[in-house]
């Protein structure tokens, strides 16, 4: 079981340096400036876990607020910044009825931010100890933005009729399949208690995993030429259009 | 304990339509069957359908019972047009997505207006869809947009001009 959760803890965090090599060589950050900046804070906060570790082997109150508190923020910041870059570009029309959607999905995500602290902050009571407390809550609230979110940005994406390019769907996809079986995991942390605590681990560091091989999966194959297979125009095309500008000019 | 699990199993349903939603959003289809499935759109029949001095009109010569069943009929008929029209601006959006891939810049660019009219249609259909709906219970109701049958003209134009310089599939006909 230990070999496990090193093997998830280290693992993923191998692929994710991996992945940001790519995308860095392929200069994807110009397109994607917050995944990446996503998958940097994900190494930071690896190579700040391992640090830690290795200097104080029993972790303080310090390495709780630092790795657990703060690195879930900032983690739930760049989440949510990858997905406004991802609804951005889904948008790609300059107009008011955009904006409009943007102001709409604004308001979303506030209430969605709002339902997930009402929730985290009534839910939470696992420990007497006020970090394991704030983390958890924070945990739970910040899986529940981000897998609202992603399900509001995929049914506007459905409601629209708007195709996301191939290689970019993995980003949601992945982000949804980790917030989600973390939303799990911290949901049943929350009903069982420290009990449930290395399970809920476990659940999470493979859910983890998962979405960085989706990741993988996506956006290391390569892009398909786009566009129609067919080129140039056939005689029935032309008598088509022939009777449709008669038909719009008379 | 009990809305923990709650959660639980709402993160469980989340996954699950995440996944769904994802592998949806990438169908994209091939260009010639979407074409098959466009509708034609009577945009002289929908105006008339919509026309508030046609209505006008039926209420001033019809007894109230008629004219309510007759007006149903109308309206439902309207809202199958808007439905139609959305249906084929979903089918449009993924034209102008090939063509805003195209090497050459005017046809780039054509994909580009073609898109944000079939964006906008979209929004108009959400928009007046439930508008019709209500305007059978309650006749005589604002039941705007009423560019929505310009918008769809212009979408039409948009592709049979699109279909001078790019394969449209013989879209521009279907429409």
């Amino acid at each position: 079981m230990l070999a496990l959760r090193y093997y998830l803890w280290i693992a993923p965090n191998v692929f994710v340096a991996l992945l940001l090599a790519v995308l860095l060589c392929r200069k994807n950050h110009r397109q994607l400036p917050w995944f990446v900046a996503y998958l940097s804070f994900q190494i930071a906060g690896f190579v700040a876990s391992v640090f830690f570790r290795l200097h104080h082997p029993f972790p303080g109150l310090l390495y709780r607020w630092l790795v657990g508190v703060f690195g879930t923020g900032i983690q739930v910041f760049f989440g949510v910044g990858t997905i406004y870059e991802l609804t951005s570009k889904l948008l790609p029309v300059q107009h008011s009825f955009t904006y409009a959607l943007r102001i709409c999905l604004c308001a979303l995500a506030g209430a969605i931010i709002l339902a997930a602290t009402v929730s985290a902050a009534g839910l939470f009571y696992v420990s007497p100890n006020l970090v394991t407390n704030v983390f958890q809550s924070l945990d739970f609230a910040a899986h529940l933005v981000i897998a609202g979110l992603l399900l509001v940005v995929f049914g506007l994406a459905r409601a629209l009729a708007v195709p996301w390019p191939r290689w970019q769907t993995g980003i949601p996809l992945g982000l949804g399949i980790a917030s989600s079986a973390s939303l799990v995991g911290a949901a049943l942390g929350g009903a069982f208690g420290y009990p449930a605590f290395i399970p809920v681990d476990i659940l999470d560091l493979s859910a983890f995993h998962i979405a960085v091989i989706v990741w993988m999966i996506y956006l290391l194959r390569k892009p398909r030429p786009a566009g129609p297979v067919q080129s140039g125009f056939v005689q029935a095309d032309l008598e088509l259009w022939g009777q449709q500008l008669q038909r719009m000019v008379h | 304990m009990t809305l923990a699990i709650v959660f639980a199993i709402l993160g469980v349903l989340a996954l699950v339509a995440i996944i769904y939603l994802a592998k949806s959003s990438t169908r994209h289809g091939n260009l010639d069957e979407l074409a098959g499935q466009l509708r034609p759109v009577d945009v002289r029949a929908f105006r008339n359908l919509i026309d508030q001095s046609e209505e006008h009109f039926l209420r001033e010569n019809l007894s109230f019972a008629d004219f309510r069943s007759v007006h149903r009929e109308r309206m439902l008929a309207a809202a199958e047009y808007v439905h139609c029209a959305a249906k084929n601006a979903a089918i449009l959006v993924r034209l102008a997505e090939a063509a805003r891939v195209s090497p050459e810049p005017e046809i780039v660019a054509a994909g580009e207006r073609l898109l944000e009219n079939a964006l906008r249609l979209r929004l108009y259909a959400w928009q007046m869809i439930p508008r019709l709906y209500v305007a059978i219970l309650l006749p005589g109701v604002v039941r705007g947009p009423h560019s929505l049958p310009e918008n769809y003209d212009t979408i039409r134009r948009q592709v049979v001009m699109l279909g001078l310089r790019f394969p449209t599939h013989g879209m521009s006909s279907a429409l």
